[in-house]
């Protein structure tokens, strides 16, 4: 699902933010990525949601190269997969509803089926009465929650998520986990970036480790 | 799918516009000033235009005959004048009725004539020329190919008519660079204030790329609100334009009915006031277009 062969990423030259980076993560995989802040991992992701460019090596997102992607085809790689972050990233003059519902309007999805499809994904967060509310009334978990209803509204392939429990409390943080096994549950492969070793030992799922911008598995 | 597209973008630019209330009041008070200012040149100048057309109608010939030709002579000539295809009518007016028009009209010096003794006012015809014959080269044409040695002088108020074409020539060049100067700082304004549209909503942007909106999908909204904005503003110069135009035509029709007769002040036509408004939808379109362009660039970073 996700390949990275001998991947280089530096923004300075001569400065390497990651190092001959290798990976694969199979299809319906839940895989932890962890490492010191600063290790790379945000970098890392970035790669994959093709919010940048590996400046050597070769990255594969469901077998596609992304370094011949065309500008204009990488929004649509970009719906195969959900990305959530440690700060939310929701708009907060949009209602809840609306926010979710973005993923679907840019597909152009009929507005039936917009409504059908987000108000079934905010039950599924346990948000489904929280629908016309505003992010800023909700706490840092519900947030989180929104963000998730929004990252898997349209049944990506791949879920990514930078530090998902970074702004939560253990009990938050707990839940939302749940929440991302139960994602993974249904088929989507799952990569948490986090640098939260208790929840790594917690739950024994893969982990790859960044260090100095070098994978260790 | 298609439609919902759409749907969702138009639905996105209104929802754009309600959120910048006081972007959007600003955006549409530079174009409605914009356009007004336009609009009231154009006003000017359709009447000036509308008023040549008028008096060109009455464009004359006089031509001014020696002493020595008979009336005969003078009718002669006259029908020879009425074949030409860019004559309508001939009139021949003898020195006698010449003398008799200009004491009346001069009522104060008809005394100074009488004392002459003599008739000083030469016998003329008087040619009405086609009504679409207008422009002073064709008219100087004309009555190059008519001078004869008979003619005493053939005046046609040239001066009169060249200066009021100049006028009209400058006013319409002045009309061109003026809407230039309004236009390009329109323009300007409204790329600046959508800008500022832009920066306010640069979280969302980030967050429509991130679920994988294309560049159109972000751009398109600000174009149709771009669309709505100058529509909104050539709309109201329009309404402005008019209730300024009722108040001056009040004053104005009482001075103009008596010195001008049927001449009248008169707001523009339909198809004037729907290129305000196209004109006014451009600018919005425009000054959209260039700041979308510089700030939406979706893609990977290298």
């Amino acid at each position: 699902m996700i390949e990275m062969f001998h991947v280089y990423k530096s923004y300075v030259e001569g400065i390497d933010v990651l190092m001959d980076v290798n990976l694969h993560i199979a299809k319906g995989e839940f895989v932890f990525l962890t490492g010191v802040s600063g290790a790379g991992k945000t970098t890392l992701l970035r790669l994959m949601n093709c919010t940048e460019r590996a400046t050597s090596g070769q990255v594969l997102i469901r077998r596609r190269n992304v370094a011949r992607l065309t500008p204009s085809s990488i929004p649509y790689l970009r719906r195969n997969i959900g990305v959530v972050y440690q700060d939310f990233k929701l708009i907060a003059r949009r209602s809840v509803f609306d926010n979710v519902a973005l993923a679907l309007e840019v597909l152009g999805t009929p507005r039936a089926e917009v409504r059908r499809r987000v108000m079934e994904v905010l039950r599924s967060v346990g948000l489904q009465h929280k629908y016309l509310q505003y992010p800023p009334t909700l706490s840092g978990g519900e947030q989180q929650r929104v963000a998730i209803a929004r990252a898997i509204v349209n049944d990506p392939a791949i879920l990514l998520a930078d530090e998902p429990t970074g702004n939560l409390d253990p009990d938050m943080t707990i839940e939302i986990l749940k929440l991302l096994m139960e994602i993974n549950n249904r088929g989507t492969t799952v990569l948490v970036a986090t640098h939260d070793r208790a929840i790594i030992e917690r739950l024994r799922f893969r982990t790859l480790v960044l260090e100095k911008g070098r994978i260790y598995h | 799918m298609l439609g919902q597209y759409l749907h969702y973008l138009v639905v996105r630019a209104f929802q754009n516009i309600r959120e910048n209330r006081f972007l959007t009041v600003v955006t549409v008070a530079v174009i409605t000033v914009s356009m007004l200012l336009f609009s009231c040149f154009l006003l000017i100048y359709f009447n000036i235009a509308s008023a040549l057309e008028n008096w060109g109608h009455d464009v004359q010939v006089s031509i001014y005959l020696r002493d020595d030709v008979s009336e005969a002579r003078a009718r002669a000539i006259m029908a020879e004048l009425d074949e030409r295809p860019e004559v309508t009518g001939t009139s021949y007016v003898s020195k006698e009725a010449a003398l008799e028009s200009f004491s009346k009209s001069l009522t104060g010096i008809a005394g100074i004539i009488d004392d002459l003794g003599t008739n000083p006012l030469p016998a003329s015809i008087e040619l009405t020329l086609r009504e679409d014959l207008k422009d002073t080269r064709a008219i100087e044409a004309f009555v190059a190919s008519i001078q004869r040695q008979e003619f005493e002088d053939v005046d046609w108020s040239q001066e009169w008519v060249e200066k009021f074409y100049a006028f009209l020539d400058l006013l319409r060049w002045s009309g061109i660079v003026l809407a230039g100067l309004l236009a390009s700082a329109s323009v300007f304004i409204i790329s600046q204030t959508i800008k500022l549209g832009f920066y306010a909503r640069h979280d969302e942007f980030e967050i429509l790329e991130l679920v994988g909106a294309t560049p159109s999908f972000i751009r398109i909204p600000f174009l149709i609100e771009g669309i709505v904005q100058g529509l909104t503003g050539a709309m109201m110069a329009e309404v402005l334009l008019y209730v300024a135009y009722r108040g001056v035509a009040r004053l104005l029709d009482a001075g103009l009915q008596e010195t001008l007769g049927a001449m009248s002040f008169k707001f523009l036509p339909p198809s004037y006031l729907g290129g305000i408004v196209l004109g006014g939808m451009c600018l919005g379109f425009l000054g959209s277009m260039l700041s979308v362009r510089k700030v939406v660039r979706v893609g990977a970073q290298p």
